[in-house]
């Protein structure tokens, strides 16, 4: 009989180490109007966003649990704090931090990616930004990357009015309604017409309180003719009480624009990742995602993208790695609702000691996007039999005059290309390690140089273990 | 008659209930009353009872329409049983299902092929064209230690049948059973094939040819479950969709824990002929094991500008050139039934103006 290597979960200290919560503000736990107004009050909502929030928790109260992903009955909303903001006001210097979060953010190298290879950076803890910056170059240029709360009192105040959560109603599904009512924190970016941020811009986002939960709002309007690479990192320490995260990210692409969204995500693996991400794409945009999900007890994530516009287009690469006690539940969705419209959505997910990874996607061609052309590709990695792996594509073409492909494929590890590596001398540890890298390459050769580093290293801390 | 409503071909994994490809809904009065299956071929090697009830014992073997077929149907419903005698028969067995002009019917068929046996059989689905009404059949297939089934289904019923076809079976230790189905008339087909590979070294294979006319539906569930070592299933299918047709393909390979060493794959390929129709596919892939080789590929479109303009270049026009290659992509399925009579019948069924003739015939 074959004899198999075990690949063990390892430390990880890099992300999960946690700060005392000093003098932090939260509310109680669980989820009632009198919490709901009073983060209203907290964050000075204007009355719109008031109102906003309480018919958001109404419907949130009608609507039912999903049906169809993994199991979230360990995620009790009676005991998440839905707001905890620390106890610091948001800073342009990172002097101006206090010490231990700055000290969190140092230890993830936030500022010093901001240093080397960033326009701005955001940097959320808890329930509240604590450090904003834009290069002034960049700034000169009349790009906006603010956080959404100012923003929402400032000049820019009907903009976000008229497009937030309006790509993602409330309605849409009850973790989208959760958000509405308790939204805090996130970004606000405006890219003017014909303006190209060449550096990317980022928001990283940490979650330190235990039993808490995270609801950022990413707005991002990316103007015609512009272009923008937007990155969002995430982390949190590992706690034994669950810990959410409905975050919310509306992208709205204009005409000939082009954003790029790359997200490496690690929460703790005590954290249930119930997020919402979905881009609207004008004539001729392109919306690009590069997602790499390596954390999270559950995950339910599918950024969508509306194609509305002739010609617009979409490319979705995705990476998932499941490891012991999670259960992933990734993938894409895609509308093309123009003629000549195109997507393309290409995904690896690797399952090892005892993880769920379900790849998930929905494609629908509606009945007036004649010439469109669409392909989805899966391709699913065993590394073990103890963990599980799926494939759910779904497909609906509702017109005579479009194009689309479709091919998964599950399977393992290759015994000979592990025997041909250790022939030249590699452990079996670092071949298998070396494979696993290789199976995730179309993502990582799609983020920045410091990005794909960092999800390589992912992976080999998730492949580091004993052979036996 | 009684009114009821049911599920039918859900999906064994649930995605987005907004996509509404969980599963189907129906609201569909059971027949109660048989058709009538004849055996019209039986050669050797190969006995046919009919008339009674289905022994109990059948009903464990799970059906891709799923449990509420079962329910809909009730306990009553005639049933016949044709299994092997000795080593079975290398000839097909014909059994016809004949509606008539008022289509009602409802009927359940076993097959039964003993260790080391082969049954071949050909199930003719047939009605007036005019007829209308429901047709359902139910079709459990039992394949013993080295067996191998065959089973060829021609549905040709009329656009005002309703027909749900319902079909599961079970593999025992290198036993093999395979399906080739074409789906033709029925203006409302809902269609279930779930197959337990619950031997090791145990296999199936589907060939599916589907064509879906103006206003038609059609409604699939393929689920193979491997449960057994080094099992393998292939399904392929083949569908045609004309302007205003819509069409609900769920195929599942799954890969439950112990099936080292098994491998699936499906293949879909879609063409689609008119400009406003619908189609839907779900194909699933569900792992639990290391050792195992999963894969499956949809294409759906058109036909290539590049085709077309060869066969333009010909003298070929576009409806010419769409129907001849819908035609050959039906014709492909169609040859693997073992009988030139049944493929006489579905060529004229296909194409009712073409005057063939064949020497000899079955009795189908």
């Amino acid at each position: 009989m074959r004899e198999k290597s075990q690949v063990e979960e390892v430390g990880r200290s890099l992300y999960d180490f946690r700060k005392e919560e000093k003098d932090a503000y939260r509310v109680g736990a669980g989820l009632t109007p009198a919490i709901v107004e009073q983060i209203s009050r907290e964050k000075k909502d204007p009355p719109w966003m008031t109102l906003f929030r309480l018919q958001s928790l109404q419907i949130y109260d009608s609507m039912s649990m999903p049906d169809w992903g993994p199991s979230i009955e360990g995620l009790d909303m009676d005991h998440i704090v839905t707001y905890v903001r620390p106890n610091t006001k948001m800073s342009a210097k990172w002097s101006e931090v206090p010490e231990d979060i700055k000290d969190t953010f140092e230890r993830l190298g936030i500022p010093q990616a901001e240093r080397k290879s960033l326009a701005g950076v955001g940097a959320q803890y808890d329930s509240e930004l604590v450090y904003h910056n834009l290069q002034e170059e960049v700034a000169a240029q009349g790009v906006i990357y603010t956080d959404l709360e100012s923003a929402m009192h400032g000049p820019y105040a009907k903009m976000i009015q008229s497009h937030f959560m309006k790509l993602v109603p409330p309605s849409d599904h009850k973790f989208a309604a959760l958000h509405g009512a308790v939204w805090s924190g996130g970004s606000f970016v405006y890219v003017p017409p014909h303006v190209s941020v060449t550096i990317p811009l980022q928001s990283y986002f940490r979650l330190n309180a235990p039993g808490a939960g995270q609801f950022e709002h990413t707005l991002i309007i990316v103007d015609e003719g512009a272009d923008l690479h937007f990155i969002e990192g995430c982390s949190a320490p590992k706690y034994n009480v669950a810990n959410l995260h409905a975050g919310c990210v509306e992208l709205f692409v204009g005409k000939n624009a082009h954003l790029r969204y790359s997200t490496i995500e690690n929460w703790s693996k005590n954290m249930y990742n119930l997020n919402t991400k979905r881009a609207l794409v004008e004539e001729g945009g392109t919306m690009e995602w590069v997602s790499g999900s390596f954390g999270s007890h559950v995950s339910y994530l599918y950024p969508m993208t509306i194609l509305k516009g002739r010609k617009a287009r979409m490319e979705f690469t995705g990476i998932t790695f499941a490891g012991k006690g999670q259960d992933l539940d990734t993938g894409a969705k895609v509308v093309h609702s123009a003629p000549e419209t195109s997507s393309y959505i290409n995904t690896k997910s690797i399952s090892k000691d005892g993880g769920a990874s379900t790849f998930r996607s929905s494609l629908v061609i509606q009945e007036g996007a004649e010439h469109s052309k669409a392909a989805v590709s899966c391709q699913s990695l065993m590394l073990d039999d103890i963990s599980r792996s799926d494939t759910i594509p779904a497909m609906d073409i509702r017109t005579g005059d479009a194009d689309v492909g479709h091919e998964a494929r599950i399977g393992r590890i290759s015994d000979d290309a592990v025997f041909y590596l250790m022939s030249r001398g590699i452990s079996e540890e670092d071949a298998r390690a070396m494979i696993v890298s290789g199976f995730a390459d179309n993502v990582s050769k799609e983020l920045p140089l410091e990005y794909a580093v960092e999800m390589n290293n992912l992976i080999r801390l998730e492949m580091k273990g004993s052979i036996g | 008659m009684t009114n009821n409503s049911f599920q039918i071909d859900r999906l064994p994994v649930r995605t987005w209930n907004q996509l509404k490809m969980n599963e189907t809904r129906l609201d569909l009065t059971a027949p109660t009353a048989s058709c009538g299956p004849e055996a019209v071929s039986l050669p050797a090697g190969l006995s046919w009872k009919s008339g009674g009830i289905m022994d109990p014992v059948w009903s464990q073997i799970p059906t891709g329409g799923g449990p509420d077929v079962d329910r809909w149907l009730g306990e009553g419903v005639s049933a016949a049983l044709l299994e092997t005698d000795g080593s079975g028969s290398q000839s097909p067995a014909a059994i016809r299902c004949s509606y008539g002009s008022r289509a009602d019917g409802a009927d359940r068929i076993c097959l039964h092929a003993g260790k080391g046996a082969i049954l071949p059989a050909i199930l003719l689905l047939q009605s007036d064209a005019d007829a209308s009404g429901t047709a359902a059949v139910q079709i459990r297939i039992r394949a013993e230690e080295g067996a191998q089934v065959r089973l060829y289904v021609a549905e040709l019923l009329g656009a005002d049948v309703a027909c749900v076809c319902d079909i599961g079976g079970t593999c025992a230790d290198n036993a093999r059973i395979e399906l080739v189905k074409l789906e033709l008339g029925s203006g409302h087909l809902y269609a279930g094939v779930q197959t337990e590979l619950d031997g090791d070294g145990s296999s199936f294979q589907a060939d599916i040819g589907c064509r879906v006319k103006g206003g038609h539906t059609l409604d699939m569930n393929y689920v193979a479950r491997h449960h057994g070592k080094k099992t393998r299933s292939q399904m392929n299918v083949a569908s045609i969709l004309e302007e205003g047709s819509s069409k609900l393909f769920r195929g599942t390979i799954d890969f439950p824990k112990g099936c080292q060493g098994a491998k699936g794959m499906e293949q879909e390929n879609v063409l689609l002929l008119g400009r406003h129709q619908r189609n839907q596919t779900i194909p699933l892939i569900l792992c639990q094991e290391e050792d195992v080789e999963g894969d499956h590929g949809a294409s759906i479109g058109r036909l290539d500008d590049q085709v077309l303009f060869y066969l333009a270049s010909r003298g070929i026009s576009r409806q010419a050139a769409e129907n001849m290659i819908a035609r050959a992509r039906l014709d492909a399925v169609c040859a693997l039934i073992p009988s030139e009579e049944v493929r006489d019948r579905i060529r004229r069924f296909l194409d009712p103006d073409i005057d063939t003739e064949v020497d000899g015939h079955e009795g189908l």
